[in-house]
């Protein structure tokens, strides 16, 4: 037994430690297209402390760390390229706090999106959190730290925005905390201290091991509702997103294009999502969004879709499971994005760009634009060879 | 292929005593001499507020008893005028949507009849099941969807050009009958197709019609519901009349009492699917409300629906109400101690 297994295993005790050829395989690869490679070790620390004792060692033995949640990212910031340890964070998965007065919820770094979900549906039904579509085994901390987005980022920003505090342990193994909680056993906000949240927040991990995260959690409303303005012309989904915007009456806003089923192809839908505690506050929402389309509606440049019940349940699926079943992943299928963060305005090039991209590299492609960025998702048939040098290229 | 033409007969409709197609119209508030007067400009080519006001419930195909077809004439105007009553990217994502499928379906071939076509409508296949299908076989998909959902987005020529290839697809199977689920598709197939000169080398036989036979083969086992029910006609159901006894016959069959209301019948209100596409909101809104108002004023405790399509446009205002939606053909398995699997 090497000397580093060993004192791995002294911190988090045998069961959590591995250096198992099958085990590190798993831990080689992520769902995207980077080649793979195989860690030394992994590691699932229970706990702060061991997180810390780790983080030293590798230190002191200039040991390359990878920290890991639900490892679903698509980019290889998973991939131990450099081998070392893959620190999965994944045992460290409690709830520590739900403040339901000011709306903030403590969780470990390996909470995922699914469990804070339920977690919250069953003991705080008022509150949420801003749920992503990525796969509900992602985690909340590996979203922020990708500066990722969910279903209210339309309102309140990037997740990350959403912040209220961090503990996170440095590369030294010192353990450095950031908003009120640095100074009182409160989480409930970055201010009014200077904002270092910025040393953690979009690094993924690569200045620090973030242990503990403090979020902002919103009001659910006891219905949600969908809308889908579709559109032919690329050239007005700014203004329309703008016009949307405006009423602050949205739950969140996805604009989307994809060749099949037939139905979406040649057209851009506009998914609108409501909510609220009544039909009566559904429906007056609902009204002020179609009025404030009312333009494009007469000159019958776009028109509210007729959505049959099944297809709005789809649209109301959190997370959306729409890009598994289009990359066909039950076949071993999976998807590739590009999401160039962009500014609204640069929609119809970006849009028009994305087309050209596809069609150059027949692609079949899938896309939707969230607030503040563009994502090209791409399906990968795992049965075809060279599809992976393709996928590529086409998103380089 | 000939451009296939209407058989509108302009003499006959100058001649009309009641100009019932209008004035008997539910949308648009007509009185007999501007009804005649639209109508004429219209014959003329001309523009006419009806062109632009019509919510294309087809109506007047039934109202007008001189079977001069007002509808399919308004709607063909209203293609030739470039009048869309729908914006232009709703007709793209719907034209689009039931672009004929060419193919040979293989699991199709050695479907044996009984057959029943399901249109476009997979989610019923589930439905399909129990006493009253044993032995049936079901076709269903683009390859054999009857396309005349056209006439609500102004462009009814989709149709002609795309039905004579659905019922070449039908017809290679050499079906002698087919029982079709879709009333749009038993409409397009017994009315829209002959209207326009098209032949039909099948026998289209309505859903209900079917459902009733298969009743009566099972009478002895029929628990009567006792329950009252209001029903709701489907838009196409105006262009087949005749066939609206098999509502009542099958609810006499199932001990169902079809509750008396101002909007049933030639009455009907039309679901407003439609209307709402058509981005009229408010009238949307105001349609659907008078019309599951009138049911739960009369006493029903269901609604029965012919059409999937009404069933996804009025299910969840119904339901709302306090009103169980509910499709035909699973209210007749609840008569014979069944339910879909899924149910409760």
């Amino acid at each position: 037994m090497d000397s580093i297994y060993k004192f791995l295993a002294e911190i988090v005790g045998e069961d959590y430690v591995s250096n198992k050829k099958e085990e590190l395989y798993i831990y080689s690869q992520d769902p995207g297209m980077m080649e793979p490679h195989e860690p030394d070790y992994v590691v699932m620390p229970k706990t702060m402390e061991e997180v810390q004792k780790i983080v030293k060692l590798a230190n002191n033995e200039k040991i390359p760390i990878v920290p890991v949640g639900g490892s679903m990212s698509l980019s290889g910031l998973v991939i131990p390229h450099r081998g070392g340890i893959v620190l999965d964070l994944k045992r460290m998965d409690k709830v520590l706090e739900v403040n339901e007065k000011s709306r903030h919820v403590v969780v470990e770094a390996g909470m995922t999106q699914g469990k804070l979900k339920a977690y919250l549906e069953r003991r705080h039904p008022d509150l949420r959190h801003s749920m992503p579509d990525s796969p509900p085994s992602s985690t909340v901390v590996g979203n922020i730290v990708i500066h990722g987005q969910g279903r209210l980022s339309q309102q309140y920003g990037f997740n990350s925005d959403m912040v209220t505090g961090l503990e996170v342990v440095l590369p030294t193994g010192e353990v450095c905390k950031i908003g009120t909680c640095s100074v009182s056993p409160f989480w409930f906000a970055l201010a009014p201290l200077p904002d270092l949240a910025g040393l953690f927040l979009g690094w993924f991990g690569t200045t620090g091991v973030i242990t503990k995260l403090g979020l902002q959690l919103y009001p659910k409303k006891k219905i949600r509702d969908a809308e889908v303005f579709v559109v032919e012309d690329p050239n007005l989904v700014p203004d329309i997103i703008y016009r949307l915007t405006h009423t602050e009456m949205t739950e969140d806003i996805v604009v989307g294009a994809q060749p099949y089923p037939l139905i979406f192809k040649d057209i851009l839908s506009i998914i609108i999502l409501i909510t609220g505690d009544s039909d009566e506050e559904v429906e007056f929402k609902r009204r002020i969004i179609w009025d404030a389309l009312r333009t494009y509606i007469d000159s019958k440049e776009g028109g509210f879709s007729m959505m049959t019940p099944d297809m709005k349940q789809l649209l109301l699926k959190m997370p959306s499971d729409d890009t598994t079943r289009f990359a066909d992943v039950m076949k071993g299928g999976g998807f590739e994005y590009c999401g160039p963060i962009i500014p609204v305005e640069k929609f119809p090039e970006a849009y028009k760009k994305l087309l050209e991209l596809s069609s150059k590299y027949g692609i079949t492609s899938y896309w939707k634009k969230p607030l503040h960025d563009v994502f090209l998702w791409i399906p990968i048939q795992s049965c075809r060879p060279g599809q992976y040098r393709e996928d590529e290229e086409s998103t380089a | 292929m000939p451009e296939l033409k209407l058989k509108f007969n302009e003499k006959l409709c100058a001649t009309c005593p009641t100009y019932d197609c209008l004035v008997r119209c539910q949308y648009m508030d007509i009185d007999k001499d501007t009804a005649k007067a639209e109508m004429q400009k219209m014959i003329k080519g001309e523009d006419s507020f009806v062109l632009h006001e019509c919510v294309t419930c087809y109506a007047c195909e039934e109202y007008c008893k001189r079977g001069n077809h007002p509808f399919f004439f308004i709607t063909d105007l209203q293609e030739k005028r470039s009048i869309f009553p729908i914006p232009k990217p709703l007709v793209i994502q719907w034209v689009n949507a039931f672009i004929p499928g060419r193919r040979d379906i293989q699991q199709f071939w050695g479907a044996e009849e009984p057959v029943i076509s399901l249109c476009v409508f997979p989610e019923y296949v589930n439905s399909i099941q129990g006493k009253l299908f044993e032995n049936v076989s079901i076709i269903m998909g683009r390859y054999v969807c009857c396309q005349p959902g056209y006439v609500h987005f102004g462009n009814p020529s989709v149709i002609r050009e795309r039905l004579p290839g659905m019922i070449e697809n039908i017809a290679r199977h050499n079906f002698k009958e087919v029982v079709f689920f879709h009333d749009e598709c038993y409409s397009a197939f017994t009315s829209y197709a002959p209207t326009y000169g098209i032949k039909v080398p099948f026998k289209p036989i309505h859903f209900f019609d079917y459902l009733y036979n298969k009743l009566k083969e099972h009478e002895n086992e029929i628990k009567p519901l006792n329950i009252k029910v209001a029903y709701q006609r489907p838009c196409t159901s105006r262009l087949t009349p005749k066939k609206e006894h098999f509502v009542d016959d099958i609810f006499s069959l199932i001990g169902v009492e079809r509750v008396e209301r101002r909007y049933d019948r030639e009455n009907c209100l039309c679901c407003a699917g439609t209307i709402r596409g058509q981005q009229r909101y408010d009238l949307f809104v105001d349609v659907q409300r008078r019309n599951v108002e009138d049911m739960v004023k009369a006493g029903a405790k269901y609604c029965v629906f012919n059409c999937p399509a009404c069933f996804s446009s009025l299910s969840e205002a119904v339901a709302k109400k306090g009103l169980k939606p509910i499709m035909m053909h699973d209210l007749c398995k609840l008569a014979l101690g069944e339910k879909s699997a899924g149910w409760e």
